[in-house]
C-alpha cells in the first residue's frame, strides 16, 4: 500500500514540481543569456551597461533561488494540509491504509521533491558558473584553457586553501555540505508536515495555528542552535587569546554536528507529533 | 404519539453472528472554549443486513458518530467495533463510506479517480462503475474540477456503491441532487445492496428514503433516541416516519 500511496502522491506533486523546475530553468537561461551579454572590453557606455547587466543577472537568479526554496516550501505545505486537512482529507484518512503509511509516503514523496529541487538548483548553478568561467575565459583570451584544465586548476587553488583555512580538502568540505544539505532537507519536510499538523489544534483558525507553530518551532530550533554554538565561542575566544590557530574545521565542526544533530532529533519528534495530530487529534471539518 | 416505541429493538434482533457494528457507551467531547458533549454515552449495535436510517436534528451528534466510527475522531470515551475490530486500516477495508463533503481530487479525471479507487480497495468493482457512470451520462475523461456540485456528489456515490463493502455509510447523499437523481441515486443504492451488508444512511430528507429502509436510528441531543424497525414505528404510531420525525421534533 506505501507504493501505491507514493504512486498518487506524485501523481499530486508532480505538476507544481514542473512548473517550478520550468521557472528555474526560465532564470538560469535568461541569467546566463545576461552574463553572456557582459563584455568589460567594450567601450564606454556599452562598458557600463555591460557591467549593470552582471549586477542584474546576479540579483536575477539570487531572487529565483530564493523563489525555488520558499516555493517549494509552499507546494509540500499546501498538498499536505489539502490532502489531509480539507475536504480530501475525508478520502486521505479513510483510505485502507495506517496514519503511519499515509504520512509515510507524504513525507518520502515530499523529501524526494526537495532534492529533486536541490538537485536542480546544483545543476544550475553549476551550468552558470560553467558558462560564466568559459565566457569570461574567452573574453581574456584564454582560448586554450580545456574544462578539465580550468577546474583542474581551480580545484587545485581551492583545495590548498581549503585544507589552509578549512581543515578539509575541497571535496570533503563539498561533501559535508551535501550531506548537511540532504539531513535539512529531510528534516525541513518534517518539520514542515508537523506545522500545519500543530495548526489544526486551532479549529477556527487552522492556516494562521500552521503560520504561529512555525514560527513557534522555528524560535524553538534556533534556541537550541544558539545555544549550541556558545561553546564553540568559548574555544574560538581561547584560541584568540593563545595566538593559536584554528581551522574552520575545528572552530565549528562540533557546532555543525550539534547542529545537524539538533535538526534530526527535533524531526523526529516532529514525526511523531504529527503522527499524533493525524490520529487522536484528526478534527476535519 | 399514539404509542410506545420499544428503543433499540432493531439492534435486538437475535443474530448469533457477531454484529457489523457494535457501539458500547460511546461518548465525545469536543475540548476548547466551547467545550460539549457531542455523543453521549450511546449504545447500539448493527446487524447484518438492514438498510437503517440515522436520523435526528442538525447539531444532534449525526456526523460526530459517523466520523467516529469511520476512524476519523477519537472518541472521548467507549469503543466501537466493526465486524469485531476497532476503526483502523482493516475496518476501513470493509466499510465503503460517504461524507457529507466532496473528497474528491478535483485535478483528477473521473477515470483516475476509478483507477485510484480500484488500486486502494480490493472489493471495488471497476466495471460496476463504469456501468453506472454511463447510464448517467458523466464523461470519463473530464476533470473533476469541471464538472457541477450535483455530478461531482453522484461520481462519489457512484465511487462508493461500487465496492462489495460490509457495511456502507451514506451521509446526505441525495442532499444535494435534484429529484431525478435523486430517485436514480436510490435506486442505486438498493440495486446495489448486498443482503449481507448493512447500510447506516444518515439524511434529512427522510420521506425520500423513508420506503427503502428497514430500520432507524434516531439521535437527539448527542444520545439514541429510538432505534426501532421503520414497521414498528407505523405501526405503533399509525404515522410515517416522517412525520413521527416532525412530530418529535417540532419546533
Amino acid at each position: 500500500m506505501l507504493g501505491k500511496l507514493m504512486k498518487y502522491e506524485w501523481r499530486g506533486m508532480r505538476a507544481p514540481l514542473i512548473i517550478m523546475l520550468f521557472i528555474l530553468g526560465g532564470t538560469t537561461l535568461l541569467s546566463g543569456a545576461l552574463i553572456l551579454m557582459i563584455n568589460p572590453a567594450y567601450d564606454g557606455v556599452i562598458a557600463g551597461f555591460s557591467a549593470m547587466l552582471a549586477i542584474f543577472s546576479f540579483f536575477l537568479y539570487y531572487f529565483g533561488l530564493i523563489g525555488c526554496s520558499i516555493g517549494i516550501a509552499l507546494i509540500i505545505a499546501i498538498r499536505f494540509y489539502r490532502t489531509c486537512y480539507t475536504d480530501q482529507g475525508y478520502l486521505t484518512h479513510t483510505l485502507p491504509v495506517t496514519a503511519a503509511q499515509t504520512l509515510a509516503a507524504k513525507t518520502i514523496v515530499a523529501i524526494l521533491s526537495n532534492l529533486l529541487i536541490i538537485g536542480a538548483v546544483i545543476v544550475s548553478i553549476v551550468s552558470l558558473v560553467s558558462l560564466g568561467m568559459s565566457h569570461f575565459a574567452r573574453i581574456i583570451g584564454s582560448y586554450s584553457y580545456s574544462w578539465e584544465a580550468v577546474y583542474g586548476m581551480i580545484f587545485e587553488e581551492m583545495n590548498d586553501q581549503f585544507i589552509a583555512s578549512v581543515g578539509m580538502s575541497f571535496m570533503q568540505f563539498m561533501l559535508w555540505m551535501l550531506l548537511f544539505s540532504v539531513i535539512e532537507c529531510i528534516c525541513g519536510v518534517i518539520f514542515i508536515f508537523a506545522c500545519v499538523s500543530l495548526g489544526q489544534l486551532y479549529a477556527k483558525h487552522r492556516v494562521l495555528g500552521a503560520i504561529l507553530a512555525y514560527f513557534v518551532l522555528t524560535m524553538l530550533k534556533n534556541t537550541l542552535g544558539y545555544i549550541s554554538i556558545i561553546p564553540t565561542y568559548f574555544r574560538f575566544f581561547s584560541a584568540i587569546e593563545t595566538g593559536a590557530v584554528m581551522t574552520m574545521r575545528s572552530a565549528f565542526g562540533s557546532n555543525m554536528i550539534i547542529s545537524m544533530l539538533i535538526s534530526v532529533v527535533l524531526a523526529v519528534a516532529l514525526y511523531f507529533v504529527n503522527l499524533y495530530m493525524m490520529t487522536k487529534r484528526l478534527n476535519l471539518e | 404519539m399514539n404509542g410506545q416505541i420499544n428503543t433499540n429493538q432493531a439492534g435486538m434482533n437475535s443474530f448469533s453472528e457477531m454484529p457489523l457494528l457494535q457501539v458500547n457507551d460511546l461518548c465525545k467531547r469536543y475540548s476548547g472554549a466551547g467545550s460539549y458533549m457531542a455523543v453521549y454515552h450511546m449504545n447500539f449495535s448493527i446487524p447484518r443486513g438492514r438498510i437503517i436510517g440515522l436520523l435526528g436534528p442538525n447539531g444532534c451528534g449525526k456526523s460526530t458518530l459517523v466520523k467516529m466510527i469511520n476512524g476519523l475522531l477519537e472518541p472521548t470515551s467507549g469503543s466501537i467495533f466493526v465486524n469485531g475490530m476497532a476503526p483502523g486500516a482493516e475496518s476501513k477495508r470493509i466499510i465503503s463510506y460517504l461524507p457529507e463533503r466532496t473528497y474528491l481530487d478535483n485535478g483528477m479525471k473521473v477515470s483516475q479517480m476509478i483507477g485510484y479507487f480500484a488500486d486502494f480497495y480490493a472489493d471495488f468493482s471497476t466495471e460496476r462503475a463504469y456501468y453506472m457512470l454511463g447510464a448517467l451520462g458523466i464523461d470519463l475523461n473530464a476533470r473533476l474540477k469541471t464538472l457541477s456540485k450535483g455530478t461531482k456528489e453522484k461520481v462519489q456515490l457512484i465511487l462508493v456503491m461500487s465496492r462489495d463493502a460490509a457495511l456502507y455509510i451514506l451521509d446526505e447523499p441525495i442532499a444535494g441532487v435534484d429529484p431525478a437523481a435523486r430517485d436514480y441515486i436510490l435506486r442505486t443504492i438498493i440495486s446495489n445492496y448486498n443482503p449481507k451488508a448493512s447500510i447506516l444512511l444518515s439524511t434529512h430528507l427522510i420521506s425520500d428514503i423513508e420506503n427503502v429502509l428497514d430500520d432507524v436510528i434516531i439521535m437527539k441531543n448527542g444520545s439514541l433516541m429510538l432505534y426501532s424497525p421503520v414497521d414498528a414505528i407505523r405501526n405503533d404510531t399509525g404515522k410515517s416516519v416522517d412525520a413521527y420525525f416532525r412530530e418529535v421534533f417540532a419546533c
